[in-house]
């Protein structure tokens, strides 16, 4: 219903604005839609305290462009009180902006954050003359709804975000840009691209006698069709890829704040991680996991009780783990990542992050429970804790402080993610990548819910298996490891 | 007319062979494993040779006597868990290994070593583990002959 009323009154508006006559009713019409665009306005609504509290929109001056059917009216926000990003590829300064955009009677509004890069012209306070711009436009609507973001590079228009709600912006965007050259259209290495090539081949009938060639003559010509990999920019387009994989800025005390994706701002980057292109561009992606984004809001400085670091290092106890979660170090839980094991597919690395991030949950909670900044480790603490997170409080009993007869010690966050958060890890997965089978997605899954020791290859089991993977029937084990070992094999790693 | 065919059809070989290099430029490092080198804590292969495992001890943990002694302080963990307030992501018994798996496909069978790159057991332990994944795990048989494995480590997380 909203959205109805949103469409209709730009419609309205830009009737108006656009309208070259002068009498009274127009006048009186054109304060009525303004009036009804500042009332559709919630400033207050926005999630970022700096659009939330530190902008205002100025009404008087509105920009009008008109091409094709294509109809935009664009008014400029200021800040109040001008705030600078501390970036090392960003600009200080940034801009905000509000769009009304018509086309084929439907209208849409926009409220959009920009951030320039470094090596970019400053922005022209229009999304029409974008030619010599590089940077990404945070985009919301007008009652603060993070609607994702767009990459601009030279004008040309990424919905980064794949957020169909963007389409229609970034489709505007890219009526005015105009592409000089065919590497422009290499796309970045955010996915799996295909091109169908015809290969004709021309097929010849040469008579010949004693090695003398005595005619040569033309058959026919057969045409083959083959699905091939298209090149993507991973080594070429820096400049490119840094748009794409822009995610945050830092304020002062080095905690990104109202990050692109609207999910970066919850946590804390170390320079190790947010240098890393690999790790980097897979965690952007992850902002488009709602599932994922559940999990890493729990983090938000409004209602967690810690503070989540990623940061990018060589665990000294466990050198050869691909991601180690460390426990609530003065509120602080961190997530390490070894730089030497990237050289999986983007999909596994997302695996990994869904991974850790359960187990900084699971800290999360036990540390909010504790009222203390770091856990108070005992079997009476956990007992401590029962009523409220009866399942956890059950695991660590089960498989750590109070094991049964028949029973060993096991890692108890482990054998909690096999037993209850498989499905947890194939939906974020699905949503960072939905083109791969169900098996796939289960097999990644269970990568790193095992077991410990060398697995089995007739049973596929380790000799310390995790319960639930016991309860997985062999066949279907051994199946999973066979699918999971294709799919490393076969696939492009995010890192080499 | 057939000139231009020829050349078009040059052509698109040409763009073939191009995406398929793209296609086979995934890194895969060689290792060469002496099957009785005392830094290989296991290996097994199958006698249909469909599947093999190869595992290496990490260097820290070369030493029996190494082994024991973190074993021991585990055990010791383990068994004063309920008051010692330790964090049970510490009690934990590290890897000794690393394992890399080949499954369910045959090695390549190789007459010699001539034109292949690879690097040395000691090499990949003293570059710190560092391989790509997969990794080709190459040894000799008996016969004078050498297997190369396409082999992956899984994720310890």
């Amino acid at each position: 219903m909203s959205r109805i009323t949103n469409y209709l009154t730009g419609a309205f508006l830009l009737f108006l604005l656009l309208s070259c006559t002068n009498d009274s009713s127009d006048k009186t019409g054109k304060t009525d839609s303004l009036n009804q665009l500042k009332e559709e306005l919630h400033l207050e609504k926005f999630s970022n305290v700096n659009i939330a509290e530190n902008v205002e929109v100025n009404w008087n001056n509105a920009l009008q462009t008109k091409k094709k059917d294509v109809a935009i009216v664009e008014f400029d926000v200021k800040e109040k009180i001008p705030s600078k990003i501390q970036s090392s590829f960003l600009k200080a300064e940034m801009n905000y902006q509000l769009i009304s955009i018509e086309s084929d009677g439907e209208s849409k509004n926009y409220f959009i954050e920009v951030f320039s890069n470094n090596d970019s012209e400053a922005y022209s306070k229009t999304i029409t003359k974008l030619d010599k711009f590089k940077g990404v436009f945070n985009v919301f609507s007008l009652n603060g709804q993070n609607l994702g973001t767009i990459a601009i590079n030279h004008g040309n228009a990424r919905n980064i975000s794949e957020s169909k709600a963007l389409d229609f912006l970034a489709e505007t965007i890219n009526l005015f840009y105009s592409s000089s050259g065919n590497t422009k259209k290499i796309p970045l290495c955010d996915g799996r691209y295909t091109i169908v090539v015809e290969q004709a081949q021309d097929r010849w009938r040469v008579v010949s006698l004693n090695g003398k060639i005595l005619s040569v003559e033309y058959m026919d010509t057969v045409v083959t069709t083959s699905i091939l990999p298209y090149p993507c920019d991973g080594s070429g387009d820096r400049d490119a890829i840094i748009l794409q994989r822009t995610a945050h800025y830092y304020t002062s005390d080095g905690k990104s704040y109202a990050g692109v994706s609207g999910l970066l701002d919850v946590v804390i980057t170390d320079p190790s991680f947010s240098n890393n292109p690999c790790l980097v561009a897979v965690f952007t992606k992850l902002g488009g996991s709602p599932t994922f984004q559940t999990y890493l809001k729990r983090f938000d400085v409004d209602f967690s009780v810690a503070d989540l670091k990623l940061s990018v290092g060589i665990d000294a106890t466990h050198p050869t783990a691909s991601a180690v979660t460390y426990q609530p170090v003065n509120s602080l839980i961190e997530i390490k990542f070894n730089p030497e094991k990237l050289d999986t597919p983007p999909l596994n690395i997302a695996k990994n992050f869904a991974h850790e991030i359960l187990h900084a949950e699971m800290f999360e909670k036990l540390l909010k429970l504790s009222k203390k900044k770091e856990i108070p480790w005992s079997a009476e603490f956990i007992e401590s804790i029962r009523n409220d997170e009866p399942q956890i409080a059950e695991y660590y009993t089960r498989y750590l402080y109070d094991i049964p007869i028949g029973g060993s010690i096991s890692d108890p966050q482990h054998e909690y993610m096999a037993q209850l958060s498989i499905n947890t890890i194939k939906d974020i997965l699905k949503q960072y990548d939905n083109t791969q089978s169900e098996d796939v997605y289960t097999a990644i899954a269970w990568s790193g819910l095992m077991g410990k020791g060398i697995i089995n290859s007739t049973t596929g089991l380790p000799p310390q298996p995790t319960v639930a993977w016991v309860n997985i029937p062999q066949t279907e084990r051994v199946r999973l490891k066979e699918i999971y070992d294709n799919f490393i094999k076969n696939n492009t790693p995010c890192q080499q | 007319m057939s000139t231009i065919k020829l050349i078009a059809t040059i052509f698109i070989f040409s763009i073939n062979m191009m995406f398929s290099q793209e296609n086979n430029e995934f890194k895969r490092n060689s290792i060469y494993l002496n099957l009785n080198d005392k830094a290989l804590e296991s290996y097994k292969i199958d006698k249909d040779t469909m599947n093999a495992h190869f595992s290496i001890y990490l260097k820290k943990y070369d030493s029996k006597k190494e082994r024991e002694i973190v074993t021991k302080i585990y055990d010791t963990k383990v068994k004063n868990i309920k008051t010692s307030g330790e964090n049970p992501s510490d009690v934990i018994l590290p890897n000794f290994s690393i394992v890399f798996y080949a499954y369910n496909e045959k090695p390549e069978k190789l007459k010699s070593l001539k034109g292949i790159k690879f690097i040395t057991l000691k090499e990949f332990r003293d570059n710190n583990y560092v391989t790509s994944n997969p990794t080709y795990i190459i040894h000799k048989l008996k016969d004078g002959t050498y297997l190369k494995w396409l082999a992956i480590t899984m994720d310890e997380i």
